[in-house]
């Protein structure tokens, strides 16, 4: 309906009869399906074994409370970013095999083993969801975790809003899971480079799929964002001005103002992009007055202002973790807040330097140039105080801190090449080289590092015990062989000249750095291995692991080692008052760290609420019916959407109340269990001496 | 941890040796063409002086940073030597100094960005003009690219002659192109020679360059068009004066016609190969601007059929069976010029 489609449609079922000619024979597809169906088979069959549904829809499913909202984030993110490593095995794997025009083909590849469809597939298809759906997520994931925590507030400022969110990424992720195999994926770059991605080109469902996917996520982090920046102006604990906020905080502040600025303007050019697919508009075609350059600028003003929002968490890790580890305070720490949103300010001025050789004048270019080139500024002001941070500290290189510490060398390393594609005569030479390649990728490994660094430091936070310190080495260095074997030698290709998103490699000269390249990515595949033994062991070790008290480093500063390790679903017994900058450290210094309170009081908590899981199940079956135009379907579910935000603006029931004795109640409960590990502990090791116990005075 | 930091050193440099060993030895078919570290021309010569520049300035953050980092870590290691004072948090001159020699930095280098972008750029670079003046040839080259779904048509106007998939040119004597596509974006770039330059369908850029040695020179796409795009590779060659005039002459009797019908077949989706080209010794004038407002009206209609760009298991990318037919039966007919291996 509306546009001259290539292959079938009926009103009934769309573009759904397409299927019946596609081939389903290809070995990677059925792989990576046995795969899917394996891995949710088991999930499956564990939780009807154990009777886990109930427990899953009570608790977890339904909840509103932003741990396990940023918990489940998370995990859509790892979950996401394994499949995003298999893809990028697959193209690494692939452009090795398909060098010189005597390289061998196999299943139906005439060189390699994916046909210049498939593996333009898996690359569009590899930077969409590492970059959408698996660092977002998980930077999402802990923004939500932390930050309440940080600041000291009880939940979110909407915890509503902040569940539907959630529901959106996770049916974009359901979307691309099912694009795997219905169908197929967009083939023009996780960009979607126009008029590639207009009908006339991409005749299939694939780019369709790539545009709800995008509008989607870009929903859902624009909610997000709104709810997150209201939480941190709305709901500091008393005494907690802007600038004591701590330094993960201001950096999720930076983010959500890049994130709430800048995608709607995503949301803007995919609609328009929708349109001319769905409707026949011409906004970015190359005829009928259309103008396509305009979605490049549209994307790229969204897209570098989302490479800063998902760097400057990552340098929030970075900034929360060196200073637990250094057991010295942040230095510079009112520098490195102005830093960090001028580094956000800045984002909104580059854009133009992703197509420097579009053919602007050098004026044009020369402003976007120095605008990326300033960038640089708090960036190196950030390594610097870094180093600093160490300066005079006691260094301890425990697990977070390796993970730290590396991203601060890969932050040089990438900020480097950053500061050279900057300049456009060097930009001329090495656009859409593998040299930009393995820029932009070193930069995702700053935040990757960053990540796991952050997933060991609040790990015994958010869960009560510690993960495998030994495991969490062999993976560090694993994972860090991986990025050297595969990025050093891209780097060396992009100035041997190599393109980017290359099917067939035409130079047999270039195939041992292509090699060196498959060595990391088996690297790569044995950190993953590494990881997932890691979180095996930690939690079948869990009570050999437990936390003793609130402060799981012993030298932590921020005020989420304030409360309970795992914290309990109101976050504090009673709503801390903030005295510095590093809120928990000057506690440690004041031997104020019982947490005891004076008094409890009334405590307003949100309810449990199925609303944006039914959301979120219209928006996915909307989307799908989308991509396959069955507009009947696209209407029911519309009404769905429309039905169930009235009944959610008619509920009435939304919140309750904890009373005082109560909360009284169950923190004397959690503040024995803490006493009673610490006797333990100081039995079995004898000689623990004088042990910073949290509520060892009320004990 | 001290002996697995040393380790890691040594298998950091050791890699680093093996790298720099491949890179070294990497002797391309084509005269090892794929290491844009050695222009050959003025514009590329251009980039690769702001690109050593570029560095070498930086060189004065990267290394003090690298250093700090490093020292500050092992020398401030618990139980280490350095002594632990958790009060120093704060300095104005350290904020003076990592705020200023950064932005002074950057001061100095958007003069070299902007005298960079003025030497390289594509419509009017700066970079060709002593070149141009001491060669005294003054009136330029004028060379009409065209991209189309997956093949290159290179028309020399002036000449009246045109030639598919490869590209002669003269030394010494500055080269203006007008460049565009027939159906989506693809991105003009000879290594070591031509800086790259997007080719938009109903667009026109322009890029311009100078040859001053004979040779042959890898061209290629950089922006990524679809299925054939890996495929878009071709050959430039550069040659003398003498021997280019002979070349036009030979050209102007290849007899091939090539007029707004014959490329609308030319245009459609084919995945060249190998190393096929063709000469037209008898151009449509207009064809290039034809193309332009043929594009902006909607005429040049040009849609994928699904198979090739949905289908995962199809053998219509086997090389062995190119969709069109425009030019395979005129395959190397005229190979009368500087004739190269076909080995890549």
């Amino acid at each position: 309906m509306f546009m001259n489609l290539q292959g079938p449609w009926d009103p009934l079922f769309g573009r759904l009869p397409m299927l019946l000619d596609l081939q389903y024979n290809n070995p990677w597809i059925m792989f990576a399906f046995a795969l899917v169906v394996l891995g949710g088979g088991t999930v499956v069959a564990a939780l009807t074994y154990y009777k886990l549904w109930g427990w899953l829809w009570r608790d977890w499913l339904t909840t509103v409370d932003h741990k396990k909202i940023g918990i489940m984030y998370i995990i859509i993110g790892l979950v996401m970013l394994f499949r995003g490593f298999f893809e990028a095995a697959m193209i690494r794997t692939h452009q090795a095999m398909a060098v010189g025009p005597d390289s061998p083909g196999i299943l139906g590849a005439a060189h390699g083993y994916l046909t210049p469809f498939h593996i333009s597939e898996i690359f569009t298809v590899h930077g969409t969801l590492m970059i959408l759906l698996a660092v977002t997520p998980i930077l999402v994931g802990f923004m939500n975790l932390i930050v309440p925590l940080q600041i000291g507030a009880r939940d979110m400022a909407y915890p509503f809003l902040n569940a539907v969110g959630l529901w959106l990424t996770a049916m974009a992720a359901g979307l691309c899971m099912v694009s795997l195999f219905v169908g197929s994926f967009s083939h023009a770059g996780w960009v979607g480079l126009t008029p590639l991605t207009e009908l006339d080109h991409s005749p299939g469902v694939g780019v369709d799929y790539w545009i709800w996917i995008l509008q989607i996520s870009s929903i859902a982090s624009t909610v997000g964002a709104v709810n997150l920046i209201a939480t941190m102006l709305k709901m500091r604990a008393p005494g907690m001005s802007l600038m004591r906020m701590p330094i993960f905080s201001w950096t999720a502040m930076g983010t959500n103002i890049i994130a709430l600025t800048s995608f709607p303007l995503l949301t803007v050019a995919i609609a328009l992009l929708t349109l001319d697919r769905y409707v026949g508009t011409h906004f970015f075609t190359a005829d009928g007055g259309g103008n396509f350059m305009m979605y490049t600028n549209l994307f790229w003003l969204w897209g570098h202002p989302e490479v800063y929002f998902v760097v400057l968490p990552a340098f929030g890790f970075i900034s929360e973790i060196i200073p637990t580890f250094s057991e010295k305070p942040l230095f510079n720490h009112t520098s490195m807040i102005f830093a960090t949103m001028m580094i956000a300010g800045v984002s909104w001025l580059v854009w133009l330097h992703h197509f420097f050789i579009m053919g602007s004048g050098p004026q044009v270019n020369t402003f976007f140039s120095i605008a990326t080139m300033l960038v640089g500024i708090p960036t190196g002001v950030k390594v610097f105080n870094w180093a600093f941070t160490m300066f005079r500290g006691r260094v301890r290189l425990e697990t977070p801190m390796l993970w730290a510490l590396g991203s601060v060398l890969l932050l040089i390393g990438g900020g480097m090449t950053g500061m050279m594609l900057a300049i456009p005569a060097i930009n001329y030479v090495s656009h859409n080289s593998v040299f930009v390649v393995a820029h932009f990728h070193n930069m995702f490994l700053i935040i990757a590092f960053a990540i796991f660094g952050a997933v060991t430091y609040w790990w015994p936070k958010a869960f009560g015990f510690y993960l495998d310190e030994k495991l969490g080495k062999i993976f560090f260095w694993l994972f860090w062989g991986g990025s050297v074997f595969v990025f050093v030698p891209m780097y060396a290709l992009g100035f041997l000249g190599m393109t980017r998103r290359l099917d067939y490699i035409a130079h047999p000269s270039w195939w041992p750095l292509l090699m060196l390249e498959v060595v990391g990515i088996a690297l790569y595949a044995a950190s993953v291995a590494a990881f997932v033994l890691q979180v095996y062991v930690s939690i079948r070790d869990r009570e050999k692991n437990r936390v003793r008290t609130s402060d799981a480093w012993e030298t932590s500063r921020s005020l989420e080692w304030a409360t309970h390790c795992p914290p309990p679903f109101y976050n504090f017994g009673a709503t801390p008052i903030v005295h510095s900058n590093d809120e928990w450290a000057w506690r440690r210094e004041h031997r104020l760290t019982t947490l005891k309170p004076e008094n409890y009081s009334d405590t307003h908590m949100p309810k449990n609420t199925a609303v944006p899981i039914v959301l979120g199940f219209f928006v996915g079956l909307f989307s799908i019916a989308a991509v396959w135009r069955v507009w009947w379907v696209m209407g029911l579910c519309v009404i769905g959407m429309i039905a169930t935000l009235i009944f959610r603006a008619f509920q009435k029931d939304v919140d309750y109340v904890i009373p005082a004795d109560e909360m009284e109640a169950m923190e004397r409960e959690k503040l024995d269990q803490i006493d009673h590990r610490a006797q333990d502990s100081a039995q079995q090791t004898g000689e623990m001496g004088e042990p910073e116990i949290d509520g060892h005075a009320h004990g | 941890m001290k002996t697995t930091t040393i380790q890691r050193g040594i298998a950091a440099l050791a890699l680093a040796m093996l790298v720099l060993a491949l890179a070294g030895c990497s002797g391309s078919p084509v005269q090892d063409p794929f290491w844009f570290l050695h222009p050959n021309g003025p514009i590329a010569r251009a980039s690769i002086f702001y690109l050593i520049v570029d560095v070498l300035l930086l060189l004065i953050v990267i290394v003090p940073a690298t250093a700090l980092v490093i020292w500050t870590f092992f020398r401030y290691r618990k139980g280490g030597k350095g002594r632990y004072d958790p009060t120093y948090n704060h300095s104005v001159i350290v904020e003076v100094v990592v705020w200023g020699v950064p932005l002074l930095l950057v001061v100095v280098l958007s003069y070299f960005s902007y005298q960079g972008a003025r030497d390289v750029a594509p419509f009017n670079p700066q970079a060709l003009k002593s070149a141009v003046a001491k060669s005294g040839n003054k009136k330029p080259l004028r060379i009409d690219v065209i991209s189309t779904d997956w093949q290159w048509l290179f028309i020399y106007p002036d000449e009246g002659i045109a030639m598919s998939n490869r590209l002669v040119v003269p030394t010494g004597r500055k080269i203006s192109m007008n460049l565009t596509s027939a159906t989506v974006t693809n991105d003009f770039y000879v290594l070591k020679l031509v800086n790259q330059i997007y080719m938009m369908p109903g667009m026109r850029t322009k890029q311009h360059f100078f040859v001053e040695r004979t040779g042959t020179y890898q061209g290629f796409s950089t922006e990524f068009s679809g299925p054939g795009f890996s495929w878009m590779n071709y050959k430039v060659l550069a040659v003398t004066p003498g021997k280019f005039e002979d070349w036009v002459q030979r050209a102007r009797q290849s007899g091939n016609q090539m007029n707004w019908q014959d490329f609308e077949k030319f245009a459609q989706p084919t995945i060249n190969t190998g190393d096929r080209w063709s000469l037209y010794s008898q151009v449509q004038p207009n064809l290039f601007s034809k193309l332009i407002h043929e594009v902006k009206a909607g005429d040049m209609n040009i849609v994928w059929p699904a198979r090739l760009s949905e289908n995962m298991t199809t053998h219509e990318f086997d090389r062995k069976f190119g969709t069109g037919s425009a030019n395979s039966d005129k395959n190397g007919t005229t190979a009368d010029h500087p004739s190269q291996s076909n080995s890549d």
